[in-house]
């Protein structure tokens, strides 16, 4: 009989090696496998995110639009308030004279049209582009003079604006960005609330 | 010579910690991503709370002759705020807005044999959205407006909240 102090003959070593060999090369094999499958779906899910996170910026921004001034492939340029102007207050009627303290139908009241609320000097043009493979924001004053712009989003390849013809406040915009070989594309839609849409 | 009873055992156990530790961190990576997704998804309501507030309070501009009420007004007010709950009695988490109408850019006259006054100017519109309680939401939205009473419209929408 083997006594426990004997320790393992090189034999019942080498099968013992062989054996956890063989196991941790199987263990390697699925992780492996698993880790390509996680890493794929990563890639994915990236290029996924910044065709999301293009798509997001552009529609939260063009939902503040009072005017779309174009839409098209890689280009979708509009007019807004600029979020630091404050409204030219509306001119307050005349006090009532004494002796007709109600003015007549025929009252025409002080003019105060959107323009008069927010003038040209109050508004922004904003254009989203693609430059390369960078979404970029452009933003200047309607009236003039310098132009700033950032780049918002890396990795889109292209996007595409449109109008609906019988809904000019539906803007519609799909955003595409590659992966090796696939494109992803998501497309999404909102309703401006500064554009009246005749009801005729 | 040395005894080396339990090595075997100890081998095992120390090659199970690290699988298990292994398993611990890729399913951790998991849950900060289902967490992180949870989280969108309630902005993402809170968002579209105060989108229905902001639709809600633009068909009372535009329908209700009497909205926003002005008996605050005769007491010196400028706001008007009410509140919805979107959901259920019951229902967690609690969906809802809560909307102010300023009216402090509104003028009016009373015209001899109109029956209401005649009114010009702005209406300035904060909307919050809420998911959960409002005193203390999961996820909060607000939305910012300005209805030209003439016009009959908005003509200044901003998103004043971070997705």
């Amino acid at each position: 009989m083997r006594t426990a102090s004997r320790g393992l003959t090189i034999a019942e070593s080498l099968v013992a090696m062989g054996l956890v060999a063989v196991v941790m090369g199987a263990l390697a094999l699925l992780f492996q496998r698993s880790f390509g499958v996680l890493r794929q779906l990563d890639d994915k899910e990236r290029v996924r995110q910044v065709s999301r996170m293009g798509l997001d910026r552009i529609l939260s921004e063009v939902r503040e639009a009072t005017r779309i001034v174009s839409a098209g492939t890689d280009i979708v340029q509009f007019e807004k308030i600029d979020p630091s102007a404050s409204a030219v207050p509306p001119i307050p009627a005349p006090p009532p004279p004494p002796a007709a303290p109600e003015p007549a139908d025929d009252y025409t009241p002080p003019s105060y049209l959107p323009e008069e609320a927010y003038p040209d000097s109050s508004r922004l043009i904003v254009t989203y582009r693609i430059q390369g493979e960078v979404l970029v924001r452009q933003v200047q004053r309607k009236t003039g003079g310098a132009s700033q712009s950032q780049a918002v989003v890396e990795g889109v390849n292209s996007f595409v604006a449109t109008v609906d013809d019988a809904t000019p406040n539906k803007v519609t915009v799909a955003v595409s960005a590659k992966e090796k070989t696939r494109v992803t594309s998501l497309k999404g839609s909102v309703l401006c609330p500064c554009i009246v849409v005749d009801p005729s | 010579m040395r005894r080396r009873r339990g090595f075997l055992l100890i081998a095992a156990l120390l090659i199970t910690v690290i699988f298990l530790a292994t398993g611990l961190g890729i399913m951790s990576a998991q849950a900060s991503r289902y967490e992180a997704s949870a989280r969108l998804a309630d902005t993402l309501q809170a968002k579209n709370a105060a989108l229905a507030g902001l639709d809600d309070v633009r068909v009372k501009l535009s329908k209700d002759v009497r909205f926003p009420p002005r008996k605050s007004r005769l007491r010196g007010q400028e706001k008007f705020a009410y509140s919805e709950t979107l959901t259920a009695p019951g229902v967690v988490p609690e969906v809802s807005y809560a909307v102010i109408v300023d009216y402090g850019l509104e003028e009016e006259i009373q015209i001899r044999t109109k029956w209401l006054p005649y009114r010009w100017g702005l209406y300035r519109v904060t909307v919050n959205g809420y998911v959960g309680p409002r005193a203390n939401p999961i996820a909060q939205s607000m939305l910012y407006a300005e209805y030209h009473i003439g016009a009959g419209a908005f003509i200044r929408f901003e998103d004043r909240s971070s997705l």
